[in-house]
């Protein structure tokens, strides 16, 4: 069923042109970022890793996660314009699969995102002559960013399901953004979905986390994402819906 | 007969409003059902709640003998809808939109092909629905609802935007589903006209409150015939048709009698001329169904 | 002027106001944090030209942002509610509505500009700086920014009318905040394409680097700018206009 119900989101997605505001940003972060590294050669000396927090501050800090929340916006700006929820709530699917499928989606453009982000990074390394061999902790950086995104995913989609307009959500993630920096600033980004992106990316410090804080991270990001589900299910089942 | 759709108490409040109140609905196997009412009256509320969009503040809804809450997958997969204005994505041809909708109800493709060639879209399936024509929107609505060929239909004003050919056309098919496809149609709209034609069944919804529920023979059978009778003076004609034991009222210089055999009439007129008053008319008169609902919905709001 | 009224008469409802304030309050929130830090480490160093130079800043990020938010609100009500027929149909040129939506933007600008300089002055009171309250700057600093939003608002409201996806209007708005925020990295003849990077550009204030301390430098409001920028600005305005009172409808 919740195959089916993705797969229909799949088809919705074509002629939108959403990959151009996916590829845009994270290409504007990797420039800046390398410029910077080029032009900071003699302070930046630890290669891979400073050019990591060149490229990854503008985009993990503010880009990604307000480009989650485009996502989301998008994703349901077509189901509030032209009675849409009447359509998807009269299939016979389960309510439950018509939120997850969303969040599958929101999923898959975000780890799209991630891989184009990486690859983007391993060729800017290369291009700037990087001759150290290429950290793998990366990795793990882009699957917790893609984690603390599905966090951020859910909250973002319960917001706009609830609020018609497309600019809304989208200007509350930036504010939310923000406020997760000093969040982060004051130790408490655990407990904030937006800042668990800075940390599981490790953009800000790249100490490598300890078994608790992975323990702490996942188990928060989970959180999120269960609560925000639970909550955006119960409301779509809930609700009337005003065409 | 089985029991396709009926409600106990439907009822819906907004802020202290009844919507939609104590809505008994009953829609049997093979009926095309009528959904009648004047913009407003709460019909899409009603058809939404069927559907489960709106929750009802009171009251319940069965549908194929199951109830509602219980058995919502199985009562979707046996429904087809077109609520309010069709649902579309614009930025999708008519046939990516076909195919959405194909994924939720799991039908082959012969479906989705099927059903455009009804509503006859094929030749423009191609393209953007966003530049299609209200009344291509609304034929796309309706492919969207035929195409898993679902025991039971539920269409809201399924001919608005339609040009009279296609009226004719959409009212066609919709008379032709019960026996090409065994499926019973519940239709909503606010012109009498277009239920006379097509519905087997009519209920007749006011402010929310059903007024009136039956088959439509019923509504045509409340369209009583009288005579009207005007001579050259209509008072000592009434005075002595009363010592005859007939009843007329006297109204707008005619004497209005209740539907009578040709015999009775007859008999009037020579009691009248052989008193030496002239006859002028003798008319047949019928009210038509558009009075009797203009009678039964103005009745109502102007308590 | 009647229908830039009526464009503020559109948008009630949409709780604009709120979002302006909210998206302000962290500007400030921020900005102000960053203000008292300093203030707590060196309590001499700090005037009222430290403060106009990181709101200067500031806004290179944020209002590019918020100006999109703003367009993309009172555009997009237009596409959604399918309402450009309806105005063709009152025989209302869309030369007047454009108008009117501009007018009514850099109205909304405007007053986030005034409600930052009433911030500043409320701050810098409280923090009792021994200076009087520098007005010249402070007007100066506005007109900067004002110069400033008129251009992103044309380019903004075109962007948001011809596409009536939202999503690349908003992504054009983050992206011009990230250029405002790092302009200061790029060199001048780049920079000076931009026109985000003219929040902090056209600041009465420069900061400078002299033997490694920083130093703020008075150099008031550059006028060959201001003009080149509001040539610019009407040349957005007008290349717009022009392309949407021509698009099919």
């Amino acid at each position: 069923m919740l195959i089916r119900t993705f797969s229909s989101e799949c088809i919705k997605l074509r002629h939108s042109y959403i990959w151009i505001v996916l590829s845009v940003l994270p290409i504007f972060s990797v420039l800046i970022g390398c410029a910077n590294y080029v032009f900071n050669r003699g302070i930046l000396q630890n290669e891979w890793y400073s050019l990591w927090t060149q490229v990854g501050l503008f985009y993990g800090e503010f880009f990604f996660p307000v480009l989650i929340g485009i996502c989301c916006a998008f994703l349901c700006r077509f189901e509030h314009i032209n009675q849409n929820w009447n359509s998807i709530l009269t299939a016979p699917v389960p309510i439950r699969d018509v939120f997850l499928a969303k969040l599958m989606m929101v999923g898959l453009l975000s780890a799209v995102t991630q891989a184009f982000f990486l690859s983007l990074y391993f060729i800017a390394g290369k291009w700037v002559g990087l001759i150290s061999p290429f950290p793998s902790e990366t990795l793990g950086w882009i699957f917790r960013g893609w984690v603390a995104s599905l966090a951020i995913g859910g909250v973002q989609l319960w917001l706009s399901m609830r609020i018609r307009s497309f600019a809304v959500p989208v200007g509350v993630s930036i504010c939310a953004t923000l406020i997760g920096l000093g969040l982060y600033v004051n130790h408490l980004g655990m407990f904030y979905p937006y800042s668990l992106l800075t940390i599981g990316m490790g953009v800000l410090s790249q100490d490598s986390l300890a078994m608790m804080e992975h323990v702490l991270f996942y188990g928060m990001s989970g959180l999120f994402i269960i609560l925000f589900c639970i909550s955006g299910i119960r409301r779509l089942k809930k609700t009337d819906i005003v065409a | 007969m089985t029991e396709m759709i009926s409600t106990y108490k439907l009822s819906k409040q907004y802020d202290g409003v009844y919507r939609v109140k104590d809505l008994n609905l009953k829609v049997y196997e093979g009926d095309i059902y009528g959904f009648l009412g004047p913009n407003g009256a709460g019909k899409s509320t009603a058809l939404k709640m069927l559907l489960g969009l709106v929750k009802p503040t009171d009251g319940g809804v069965n549908m194929f003998g199951k109830e509602f809450g219980a058995n919502r997958l199985f009562i979707l997969k046996n429904t087809g809808s077109l609520i309010e204005s069709p649902s579309y994505y614009g930025h999708l041809s008519g046939l990516e939109n076909m195919r959405v909708m194909q994924r939720l109800l799991n039908v082959p493709n012969r479906n989705v092909d099927e059903a455009l060639r009804i509503v006859r879209l094929e030749s423009h399936k191609g393209k953007k629905v966003s530049q299609y024509s209200l009344g291509m929107k609304q034929r796309l609505g309706i492919a969207m609802a035929l195409m898993g060929f679902p025991k039971l239909l539920i269409l809201d004003e399924p001919t608005n935007g339609l040009d009279p050919a296609g009226i004719q056309e959409i009212r066609e098919l919709i008379q032709s589903l019960p026996q090409r496809f065994g499926m019973t149609v519940l239709i909503s709209s606010h012109l009498l006209s277009e239920i006379d034609q097509i519905a087997t069944k009519v209920g007749i919804i006011n402010n929310g409150e059903l007024i009136f529920q039956n088959s439509m023979d019923a509504l045509r059978a409340q369209s009583k015939r009288t005579v009207a009778l005007r001579t050259q003076n209509i008072s000592e004609a009434k005075s002595i048709l009363q010592k005859y034991r007939f009843t007329p009222v006297h109204q707008d210089d005619y004497l209005i009698f209740e539907d009578m055999p040709d015999e009775q009439i007859a008999t009037i007129n020579q009691l009248l001329v052989t008193s030496g008053i002239g006859v002028t008319r003798i008319e047949e008169r019928r009210k038509k169904l558009e009075d009797i609902f203009l009678e039964l919905t103005g009745k109502v709001s102007s308590l | 002027m009647g229908y830039a009224a009526l464009e503020f008469y559109k948008i009630r409802h949409k709780k604009i106001f709120l979002m302006i304030v909210f998206l302000l309050c962290i500007e400030l929130f921020w900005a102000f944090m960053s203000g008292s830090i300093s203030l707590s480490r060196d309590p001499d160093a700090v005037s009222w030209e430290v403060i106009i130079t990181i709101i200067a800043q500031m806004n290179g990020l944020f209002l590019p942002i918020l100006t999109a938010v703003i367009v993309s609100r009172i555009c997009d009500m237009e596409h959604k509610g399918n309402t450009w027929k309806m105005l063709m149909a009152a025989s209302v040129k869309r030369e007047q509505i454009y108008a009117a939506k501009y007018i009514c933007a850099c109205s909304l600008i405007l007053f986030v500009i005034v409600l930052q300089l009433v911030a500043i002055v409320v701050f810098c009171q409280s923090k009792s700086l021994t200076s009087p309250i520098p007005w010249e700057l402070l007007v100066q600093t506005a007109m900067g920014t004002l110069v400033t939003s008129m251009a992103v608002i044309a380019l903004q409201q075109w962007i948001s009318l011809a596409v009536p996806n939202q999503a690349f209007a908003l992504c054009l708005g983050m992206l011009g905040g990230f250029i405002g925020i790092t302009a200061s990295l790029f060199p001048g003849m780049v920079r000076h394409f931009f026109i985000w990077s003219y929040y902090n550009e056209l600041s009465p204030i420069v900061m400078k680097y002299i033997n490694s301390s920083v130093v703020y430098v008075t150099q008031g409001l550059s006028f060959p700018f201001v003009g080149g920028l509001l040539l610019f600005s009407v040349l957005l305005y007008a290349v717009g206009n022009f392309y949407i009172c021509r698009k099919e409808v």
